[in-house]
């Protein structure tokens, strides 16, 4: 890592780059940016950029993309940093873009009229987003900059919603036809894969110990977590409804409890199941690949076991551990969208029900904050990961 | 090279010790004493049982028979944490924590003890102008940032951390390069002279044996073949396996390094001395006598002056003299 430092003054065209802005160019052009809809179930008409915003919009757009390009054809430090103030500025502006467009096409007394994001948009929103993970890439920026460049975009976004010159966004009227029923699912998701995370990583943590102790238990016990996580998620439910569902008829208190052939009961366990292999392989993996000299002399000096654990081994394993979290974090967040065909509840509910109104937009209110979380999950997990191995003064693994 | 004093008290001592691991015997009802104060080396090939016999000091390996006393108690009447903070400890990968500075690392003990802080810093400092690490520029830095070294340096401020009476060292110079190496060994020599520690130090290395150790004690198959100084050693090999440790034909050269010079020159009067000068071609009387043949070999000449750390001539060496041993003068 160390041994790139910053592109030298006469450096090759970044090829990313200039396909990105090709694209964005040919998007521009081509696809239709916004549809506009009567109500939810008439086809929109779409609209492109030159639809929208005459040649003028379009040349505008256009010397943007061409300036843009001019800076990836000579990728200096100086200018790959102007073209990320571009990048991040364009991604600032989309949704005031949207907020105009909407101003404009949308008559205020048509209460059932709405605006849909077209191709061209998402397409364009990809390629900004590419671009911009590009530049930060080759830029090697700091946690706090990329942070500070998150929050701005973030910020954006919301003071744009909250303005209220979105309400007419299909998605929006979506939102708002069913906010209190969003906000109760957004926290039920949240509750349901923080409740998995915290309840596997003590099941692994006991799972790895135990392992540690007893050699033979390895074999076993990966293989059985393997097998697993092989079964696919709905086929899980299926096979937990019988024996639950037998339960709670036998125990009204567990009944009583909520736990049923269907419901959070069934999804939770089907969830910790899947957790359980990456959260027991890392904390198993990390705790034992703790080099032997180290602790060692962890005990030659006369450290107690317990204290050997907690600040040597336990400090050493726990970025490891953490990417462990992580990646189970991210892999709950997506499969408790599925858990919702069990009557789970959470975000998973909207996509389910706009599949069966075939009412996209719906399905678009469930499908964004997942991927939403799950992105902002993956990025704080991976940034605290750092931060500790900085921490730890860690650049690389010590031989 | 201290002579030994056979005075001193016994520090260390193994009586018949044996550790079986299930049928295998690692080591084999070995005894040994060692006074305090004295670097005694366990040197033989890997395997021998070297390293178990450290590590049954501490009770890193628990011994299956036999027993072990330090300063005269018993090691299994202590609690082994307790038993282990009052011995340092430095091994060959150093197994400094990773994600701790150079300064925590050494503090690790004192911190143990549950020393006040101000003490720990003191310490700390203490250690590091010891072994020659600038505070300033060590002090804050980790372990992956130091040379092997550096690092090895302060593994051995970590050992002596806490002040203990004996130190274990298990091959701790044995990843470094040779002139890295040589220089941490001159460096344990020059503290063992302020320090005084009863050192058990474990080495396959027969050269860093000849060269540190008060007492070499060579190990086979987890006994004790032969142990005495270096130069009891070079004199009489026990058996083969020692000779063959020793260098065998090379055993001359190695006898001739732990010579000094002055122990073989002829003194010269006050008047030769002023007769002598413009001459250029001298060795010191502290260096080896391996040193001064090797000069007579490179330069072709079959005798040199002998000067005194201050550049003074004060004898001549011939190449007889420092061949054959004349009778002590009367």
């Amino acid at each position: 890592m160390s041994d790139v430092t910053g592109a030298p003054p006469a450096a090759a065209p970044n090829p990313v780059l200039l396909v990105l802005t090709a694209l964005a160019a040919a998007v521009m052009l081509g696809l239709p940016l916004v549809s506009v809809q009567p109500n939810r179930i008439m086809p929109g008409e779409g609209l492109t950029l030159w639809a929208l915003g005459g040649p003028l919009a379009l040349a505008g757009v256009l010397i943007l993309l061409a300036a843009l390009a001019w800076l990836g054809w000579r990728p200096t430090r100086r200018a790959l940093a102007t073209a990320l103030a571009l990048v991040g500025l364009c991604l600032a502006l989309l949704p005031w873009g949207l907020v105009a467009v909407a101003a404009e096409q949308i008559d205020p007394d048509m209460a059932s009229a709405r605006i849909g994001l077209g191709a061209g948009l998402w397409a364009l929103l990809f390629v900004l987003l590419l671009a911009l993970l590009e530049l930060l890439n080759r830029l090697t920026l700091a946690p706090l900059p990329r942070w500070g460049l998150t929050l701005v975009l973030a910020l954006s976004l919301f003071a744009a919603l909250a303005s209220g010159g979105l309400d007419s966004l299909a998605l929006m009227r979506e939102y708002h036809g069913r906010s209190a029923a969003f906000h109760a699912a957004l926290r039920y998701h949240l509750l349901l894969v923080a409740a998995v995370v915290g309840i596997s990583l003590l099941l692994a943590a006991a799972l790895a110990l135990a392992m540690r102790r007893w050699a033979g238990l390895r074999r076993g016990t990966f293989s059985v977590l393997s097998v697993l996580q092989t079964i696919p998620s709905l086929a899980l439910f299926g096979l937990l409804l019988a024996p639950l569902a037998y339960l709670a008829a036998r125990f009204t208190w567990l009944g009583d409890l909520g736990i049923r052939g269907i419901g959070w009961a069934p999804a939770f366990i089907a969830l910790v199941a899947y957790s359980l292999l990456p959260m027991t392989r890392n904390a198993f993996v990390a705790l034992d690949e703790v080099a032997a000299d180290v602790t060692d002399a962890a005990r030659g000096m006369g450290m107690s076991p317990a204290q050997v654990f907690w600040q040597v081994r336990l400090p050493l394993a726990l970025p490891v551990m953490l990417e462990g979290i992580r990646i189970t974090a991210v892999q709950a967040i997506g499969l408790a969208a599925v858990a919702a065909l069990i009557g789970a509840g959470g975000l998973g509910t909207f996509i389910f029900q706009g599949l069966g109104q075939a009412a996209m937009d719906l399905v678009l209110l469930g499908a964004l904050p997942i991927i939403l979380i799950a992105l902002l999950v993956d990025g704080a997990f991976s940034a605290l990961a750092e931060q500790l191995r900085r921490a730890q003064g860690r650049g690389d693994a010590h031989g | 090279m201290a002579e030994r004093d056979t005075s001193a008290p016994t520090m260390i001592e193994l009586d018949a010790v044996t550790k079986r691991f299930g049928d295998a015997t690692a080591v084999d009802a070995i005894s040994l004493a060692i006074p305090r104060g004295e670097l005694c080396v366990l040197v033989g090939t890997s395997g021998c049982g070297k390293s178990t016999t450290l590590r049954m000091i501490n009770r890193l390996i628990e011994h299956t028979a036999g027993q072990i006393r330090i300063d005269g108690q018993q090691i299994r009447d202590f609690d082994e944490q307790r038993l282990r903070r009052r011995i340092g400890y430095a091994i060959q990968s150093t197994g400094l924590f990773p994600h701790w500075t150079v300064a925590r690392n050494i503090g690790l003990v004192p911190r143990l003890l549950r020393w006040p802080t101000s003490r720990i810093a003191a310490r700390v400092s203490e250690l590091l102008a010891l072994l020659g690490l600038d505070e300033g520029e060590f002090a804050g830095k980790y372990p992956h940032q130091l040379s092997g070294g550096q690092a090895q340096r302060v593994g051995v401020a970590r050992a002596l951390a806490a002040d203990p009476e004996v130190l274990l060292m298990d091959e701790p110079f044995g990843a470094l390069d040779p002139i890295t190496r040589e220089s941490l060994q001159d460096e344990l020599l020059r503290l063992q002279a302020r320090l005084h520690k009863t050192i058990v130090f474990v080495t396959h290395d027969m050269d860093e044996a000849l060269k540190l150790a008060d007492r070499i004690v060579v190990m086979d198959a987890g006994r004790i073949v032969q142990q005495g100084s270096a130069a009891e050693l070079l004199r009489a090999p026990a058996n083969a396996f020692v000779e063959s440790l020793l260098g065998g034909r090379d055993r001359g050269l190695k006898h001739a390094a732990l010579t000094r010079v002055a122990e073989r020159m002829r003194p010269f009067s006050d008047a030769q001395r002023g007769a002598q000068a413009g001459e250029t071609l001298s060795v010191a009387a502290d260096d080896s006598l391996r040193q001064a043949l090797s000069l007579m070999l490179w330069h072709g000449v079959d005798s040199l002056l002998v000067s005194d750390p201050d550049g003074q001539v004060i004898g001549s060496l011939s190449l007889q003299d420092a061949v054959i041993q004349r009778d002590a003068s009367p």
